[in-house]
Parts: C-alpha cells; sequence; structure tokens
C-alpha cells in the first residue's frame, strides 16, 4: 500500500515530466507510422542497357497508371538503402542521372525533365497537369550514369498531380535493381597448319598419305610421260598460306630435261619437264582442286593442259583461313630425240607457309 | 521485550474493535437500504407488469446469441446470424434492436447512428428463414413469419443485408428477442421514433442479447522491393542469398593451356542466383557489353567480328540445336529452376551434366545450345508490346539495348539457382587466336 501511495505521489510531483514523454512518444509513433501514398502503381519496373559499374546506361522506367486520375508530373529517385518513400534516402555512389536526356516516352507522353527538381538521385517529369487514363507508361533516359559499387539498388516512384512533383502523391510504387560483374568467357584456338603429300591420299586425311616415288617408265619423243601426286593443305592461319615447289629439274648426271620455266604445253620431242595442279586432256591426267577450302592454285598452274616448273614459285595460296583442299598435282615430262640415255630423277620439296 | 509486545498486543486489540464497530454501522445502513429497494420494487410492480411481465407465458431463451459477419460501423450489407433455444415451439419471431437496454417492453431508444438499419423508405432486410418484415416507421425492428421453431431444438435464422451502426467503436446495442404463436407478431409495436415505449402483445418466449461495433484493427507493414541477382563462377549454395561467389569468368577447352579446336566440343558452367519479391517476376537478359559490338559470338577483336559465332538454326533462327565437332559456333542454355522458365533460344535440354556438353572427336552434343544473333533489333526498349509482363516482350541478341532474355519467372523467387551452360567448337577455319565474349547479366523485376 505505501508502494503505491509512495508512486501517486511521485506521480503527482512528476507529472509535467510524464506529460513531456508522452508527447516526445506520440510524435515518434507518428513518425514512424508509415504515410499514406495512393495506390501502388503496377508492372512497374526498371531495365537497365548495361548493369556494370561507372558506366553510362540507358534506363526505361516502366508501370502502369491504376486509375483514370490527374497526372501532372512523375518523380523518380534512386536510393541504395531502400524503396520506401518518405525514409531518408542514401546516395548511391557514383550514380548520376542529372545528365540524362529523355529519349523516348510512351502512354502518357508530353513529359519533359524538370531540371529544378532534378539532381545526380532525382529526377523529375513535368508536364501540363491532364487527365490520365490507366494505361501501360514508359519512359526512357538515356547516359545515366550507374552506380560505382556492386549491389542493389532501388527506385522510389512517385506520380502527382501537380506539374512540379509538390503535393501529396496520386500513386507510388518501389523498384528494385542489380549492379552487377559481366560474365567473362574465354578460349584459345591454337594456330594449325594442316598439310601433306603423298601419291594418293583419302579425302582430307593425311593419316592415309602414301608414296613418295613416282616413277614415269621409258621416256618417249613421241609421246609424253605423266604421273601425279596429291597434297592436301587447311590453316586458320589469319591470313592463309602459300605453297611453293622447290627442286631441280630432271637430271641424269650432266644431262637435263629441260625445266619449262615459262607455261606452255605439253610437246612431245621436245625437251620438257612441268606440272600444274588443274584436271588436263592433253594429256589425260590431272584434277582440280577438292574440298571445302578456299585455297586455288596459281594462274601459272591452274590452266589445264599448260604446264610449268620453276623452283621456287608459288603453286598455290589461299588468303584467308582455309578449310581442306586437296591438290592433284599433275607433271609431264617429254624428251628430244636426241635426249641422251640415262635415268633421270629428281627430288621436288613442296613447302606450305602459313601466314598468320 | 515482552513488555513491548504486550503494548502491541493491547493496541491491535483496540483497532480491531473499532473496525467492527464501523462495520456494523455500515451493515445495517445497506439492510435499511435494500430493503428500501425492495419495498419500492413490490409498489411499483402493478404498473410494471401491465409493460413488461403481463405476456410473457413461455420462458426465457437460453442459450441465445447473435453473430455478426462484420463489427465494423456503418460497415452495409452485414449479415447477422441470431440462435436460440425455444422454450415453446412457436412461429413467428420479433428481434428488435435498441440502444439502451435489452429488457422486454421497457423503452426503446434508436437512431441510424445507434441500432441497426434495414433501410430508409424501405425494408431491405433479408431471411433465411420464413417471411421477414420490419414493423414500425423507422426499420429498427425485424419480423418474421410462417417459421418452426421447435422447443428445446436450437433454432438458427440468419438476417442478411443490415447496415451496422454508426457509432463509435466500442458502443453497445442491444437486441430484444421475442417469439409468438401464429398472427400474434402483429400485435408487437416498436418503440416511436423518439424512444418511446414498446407494446410487445402476447409473446411466449424472450430474451436479451448486447451487440457491439468494434472499428477494424490497422495494422500496416512495410516489405520493401527487393531484386538480388550474382553471378559465379562456382556454385552458389541455394541454401542462402548469394553467398560463396568467385569471379564469374569461364574459360572454355582443353589441355592445358585450355585451346578449342575443330575435333571437340568443349563446354562450361557458369552460375547464377535470383531471388526477388516481385509480383510479376522477374526477367534475365544477356546482353554484349562494351562499346562496337556487332555480333553475339565468341571475338579476337572485342566483338568488331565473330569468328565464333552465335549458334543458330537455319538462317539465324534463334532455336536450340546440338552443337558439333568443327562447327565453329557457341551457344548456352539455361538450367532453370523451380519457378523459372528459359527463353528461347535458351531453352534447349540442359542438363549440367559435362558429358552432355563435351564431346571429343567428331559428333555432337546431347544438350541443345542456342544464342541469338538476329540480323535486326526487334524494337527499342524490349518491345512494342512490352507492358511490364514477361509474355509482352520481344526478345532481341544481346548486342541490342536491352539484351536477350534468358529466362523468366511468373512472380517472385526466393534462391533460384539457374546455372547457364556453355558449349563450343572451333571450326577448320576458325582463326587462331585468343577469343572472349563479354556479357552483362541484367536483371528487371516488375514490382
Amino acid at each position: 500500500m505505501n508502494r503505491i501511495l509512495e508512486f501517486i505521489t511521485s506521480f503527482r510531483r512528476h507529472s509535467f515530466k510524464w506529460l513531456l514523454l508522452a508527447v516526445v512518444f506520440g510524435f515518434l509513433i507518428y513518425l514512424l507510422l508509415p504515410s499514406a501514398y495512393g495506390d501502388q502503381l503496377p508492372q512497374r519496373n526498371l531495365m537497365l542497357s548495361d548493369n556494370q559499374v561507372s558506366v553510362y546506361a540507358t534506363y526505361q522506367l516502366g508501370f502502369t497508371i491504376p486509375n483514370s486520375e490527374m497526372l501532372g508530373s512523375i518523380k523518380l529517385q534512386i536510393c541504395s538503402n531502400n524503396p520506401i518513400i518518405g525514409e531518408p534516402c542514401t546516395i548511391p555512389t557514383g550514380f548520376d542521372i542529372s545528365g540524362s536526356i529523355l529519349s523516348s516516352q510512351s502512354g502518357q507522353t508530353g513529359f519533359n525533365i524538370l531540371s529544378g527538381e532534378t539532381d545526380s538521385y532525382d529526377i523529375v517529369l513535368t508536364r501540363v497537369p491532364t487527365t490520365a487514363s490507366p494505361e501501360y507508361v514508359t519512359y526512357t533516359f538515356q547516359n545515366v550514369m550507374n552506380p560505382s559499387i556492386v549491389g542493389p539498388y532501388y527506385g522510389r516512384l512517385q506520380t502527382f498531380a501537380t506539374s512540379d512533383a509538390s503535393g501529396p502523391a496520386t500513386d507510388s510504387g518501389g523498384i528494385a535493381f542489380d549492379i552487377s560483374n559481366p560474365i567473362q568467357l574465354s578460349t584459345k584456338v591454337p594456330p594449325y597448319l594442316y598439310f601433306c603429300a603423298g601419291i594418293t591420299i583419302s579425302p582430307y586425311d593425311c593419316s592415309t598419305a602414301s608414296g613418295d616415288y613416282l616413277n614415269f617408265g621409258n621416256l618417249s619423243s613421241t609421246a609424253t610421260n605423266s604421273a601425279q601426286t596429291q597434297l592436301i593443305t587447311a590453316t586458320n592461319a589469319d591470313t592463309g598460306y602459300s605453297m611453293d615447289v622447290f627442286g631441280t629439274t630432271m637430271t641424269s648426271g650432266n644431262n637435263i630435261i629441260n625445266a619449262m620455266s615459262s607455261a606452255d604445253v605439253s610437246r612431245p620431242g621436245i625437251s620438257q619437264f612441268g606440272l600444274n595442279l588443274v584436271a588436263n586432256q592433253t594429256p589425260l591426267i590431272g584434277q582440280n582442286p577438292i574440298g571445302p577450302g578456299v585455297a586455288y592454285p596459281e594462274a601459272a598452274y591452274s590452266q589445264p593442259n599448260w604446264f610449268k616448273f620453276l623452283s621456287g614459285d608459288t603453286i598455290a595460296t589461299a588468303n584467308q583461313p582455309t578449310d581442306y583442299t586437296e591438290f592433284t598435282v599433275s607433271y609431264i615430262v617429254n624428251v628430244a630425240k636426241n635426249q641422251p640415255v640415262g635415268v633421270y630423277v629428281t627430288s621436288l620439296t613442296f613447302l606450305c607457309l602459313a601466314n598468320f | 521485550m515482552l513488555e513491548f509486545r504486550h503494548r502491541l498486543s493491547n493496541k491491535t486489540k483496540k483497532a480491531e474493535n473499532r473496525m467492527k464497530i464501523r462495520f456494523n454501522h455500515l451493515a445495517r445502513k445497506a439492510y435499511i437500504l435494500i430493503g428500501l429497494v425492495f419495498v419500492g420494487l413490490i409498489s411499483l410492480m402493478p404498473i410494471l407488469s401491465w409493460r413488461v411481465f403481463a405476456t410473457g407465458s413461455g420462458g426465457l431463451l437460453e442459450p441465445r446469441s447473435i453473430i455478426m459477419s462484420s463489427a465494423v460501423p456503418g460497415a452495409s450489407s452485414v449479415s447477422y446470424v441470431l440462435s436460440f433455444k425455444p422454450v415453446t415451439t412457436e412461429q413467428e419471431l420479433i428481434v428488435d434492436f435498441c440502444s439502451d437496454t435489452p429488457i422486454i417492453g421497457a423503452t426503446c431508444a434508436f437512431t441510424n447512428a445507434t441500432t441497426p438499419v434495414f433501410g430508409t423508405s424501405s425494408c431491405t432486410v433479408t431471411s433465411s428463414l420464413g417471411t421477414v418484415s420490419c414493423p414500425g416507421t423507422n426499420y429498427h425492428t425485424i419480423r418474421v413469419t410462417g417459421l418452426t421453431m421447435t422447443a428445446g431444438n436450437t433454432f438458427t435464422i440468419t438476417f442478411s443485408n443490415i447496415t451496422n451502426p454508426t457509432v463509435s467503436t466500442g458502443t453497445s446495442f442491444y437486441a430484444r428477442i421475442l417469439t409468438f404463436a401464429t398472427g400474434n407478431s402483429s400485435g408487437y409495436t416498436p418503440a416511436s421514433t423518439t424512444g418511446g415505449a414498446t407494446t410487445t402483445g402476447t409473446y411466449v418466449d424472450w430474451g436479451g442479447a448486447a451487440l457491439s461495433t468494434v472499428q477494424t484493427l490497422a495494422i500496416t507493414a512495410t516489405v520493401m522491393e527487393t531484386l538480388t541477382f550474382c553471378d559465379s563462377g562456382t556454385t552458389i549454395s541455394g541454401a542462402s542469398t548469394c553467398s560463396g561467389l568467385s569471379t564469374p569468368s569461364l574459360t572454355l577447352g582443353r589441355g592445358t593451356p585450355a585451346t578449342i579446336n575443330a575435333s571437340n566440343v568443349d563446354g562450361g558452367l557458369l552460375y547464377t542466383q535470383v531471388s526477388t519479391n516481385a509480383l510479376n517476376g522477374v526477367g534475365v537478359a544477356l546482353k554484349d557489353s562494351g562499346t562496337g559490338v556487332s555480333c553475339s559470338g565468341l571475338s579476337i577483336n572485342s566483338g568488331t567480328s565473330c569468328a565464333i559465332l552465335a549458334k543458330t538454326t537455319g538462317n539465324n533462327v534463334p532455336a536450340a540445336a546440338a552443337i558439333s565437332s568443327g562447327s565453329g559456333v557457341i551457344g548456352m542454355c539455361v538450367e532453370s529452376g523451380t519457378g523459372v522458365t528459359a527463353q528461347v533460344p535458351y531453352n534447349g535440354t540442359c542438363s549440367g551434366n559435362s558429358a552432355n556438353y563435351n564431346v571429343t572427336g567428331a559428333g555432337s552434343t546431347t544438350d541443345t545450345f542456342g544464342l541469338n544473333d538476329s540480323t535486326s533489333s526487334a524494337t527499342t526498349g524490349f518491345g512494342s508490346t512490352w507492358s511490364g509482363t514477361w509474355s509482352t516482350w520481344t526478345s532481341d541478341t544481346p548486342i541490342y539495348t536491352y539484351g536477350s532474355l534468358l529466362f523468366t519467372s511468373a512472380g517472385p523467387l526466393s534462391n533460384i539457382n539457374n546455372p547457364l551452360e556453355f558449349a563450343t567448337s572451333a571450326a577448320n577455319t576458325t582463326p587462331a587466336g585468343i577469343y572472349s565474349a563479354n556479357y552483362t547479366l541484367i536483371a528487371t523485376g516488375s514490382f
């Protein structure tokens, strides 16, 4: 009982303090209570053309006006702490919308950026207040500088009947978006040159190359002797490749069969040694290049029935990366009646040089 | 010490005697007051019995209750469910609402603000049983005929289309419930608009009920909009939001250093996780990053050209398909999580199994891949039909403004993992070099 009496006495003595405390408490409650901001804006979103840190991006703001209502201004505020309207806004580090331009608008149109109400993290669109019908609207801002820190960010969106975002908001809503790191894909494609020679090679498979010795048989001054070999090439060299031939004409000791230093047709009875890379009718030998590659014989070695041999000549070329090409090299040998007797031989070297 | 205790004992006894005297004095006054009240009531009996008790020949309705579908002051279209157990079998019912007392036959105060309203110009209340009417000129009384209220059986009737009193929260009003034999309820005359006495007629059973309106509790909570999206080079635990992340980079190929060639298909995984409370879901788009990018595939010159092309079918048609060795393309698919829908062309078979996106030697992948590489922009932005829902979105290629839509959800998501599966193979003609692509993954919530 005494304690109760003491409490009552103390309360009376400190009644002013209690009253003050109640007022302060009530004020705090008032501050904490959420304010009314009309309807939520449905389908609200903020699309970014790029969500990397510290790059200029295009922001497209979209939302639905829920009711037929007077619309004079739209305010978008970007914060890094939360999307709750009325709460203190933490300005996103590095973010800047003040230099943006309103590049397009749909639905409710006629808006301009209200420069006096726009700063680095607030943008206000204004127009003469007009009744807006319920519909989806979009507003595109170019040249917006993204925040400089990865993470979630928030937009606070409000519509107003007034043209300067003053007075109570008609509708409102929050938006969230994300600034993140890009994904990186990488790989290496190693350089390669695919090249082989043989008497026969199955298409595009160097592992099947066989033979490295041609025998023309007995040479005759009345008929052309011929033979063929094959080459397969491919490369991913940026500027393709060149294929050269090196060697000597056919010789037997000091006796030679003349190399066809300039392109010519086959002339039996005249000393000739030459080659080309195409199909021929006279003599009937050879084959045009086959395969998906884009390499081609050089002009001097690409005319049917015309042959040439000059050591160091480039006989085929590709000027870009090329898939498989199978060349057939046709060789002809003619001898004069006075061609000294002997065993005539030569060794030819084909050199393929990729140009990376 | 003993002497002190003796003195204390004497003081206590004296105090007790004084309390007894005071108690006896108060008790005598109480007895006198009770007696006077009792005498007064007896003397008033002839007057009260004429109004209140004269016709109550049945019994008190027990138990009885009225349940309101809404107790909000001023609420309209409210239903009142009346239940009671009749003492006597009867056929007609009167329910009279008053703001002052439930006592049968006593004066009845009523206004539209203090009692339920059944209409202003006509009786709008309806009843689940019998034929309902509203006697009187102001409708605060309900009369129902044609009922069967059996003695001893609980009787329940629902009255609808009632407007609650508009008085402030916590104010009571009362119902007077009376049963009648057939034809007798017409003898019940409700109080006048001035709150006069009622004429009860020949009722049988009776009872009262007290009701009250109460303001609806206003509970406000704010859930802020959230969107959390992350990517990683290693798996992301679904148990927590975007934790344990690593740099989201992927090197495709085999060997050391890793290379690709035309003989194989090489793939790999990157990981994403998304959480949002967006009502209309989230969309994640793939966008080529960097300026001057003109193609969606892998490039050795920062996107000026792509020697490893985006995986398409036919004439740049974006659709998922297997990737073959030597094809010189790159594609991806989304291993979509719960509630997530992968979009064309990323919606192919996407197992996450390395055996299904790596091929050694000639052959094709089991999983299927795509990468939008349309030669023209669908529109500006997300398409001319875009209206905030993903079904209205027109997909684009990653090089255009808002990118190529990878996957969407129709509603909120919580820690949903959506790994991205990539596969590529060089062609014989793929120029040698170091290839790369930087993609940004842009998550957009539609709240």
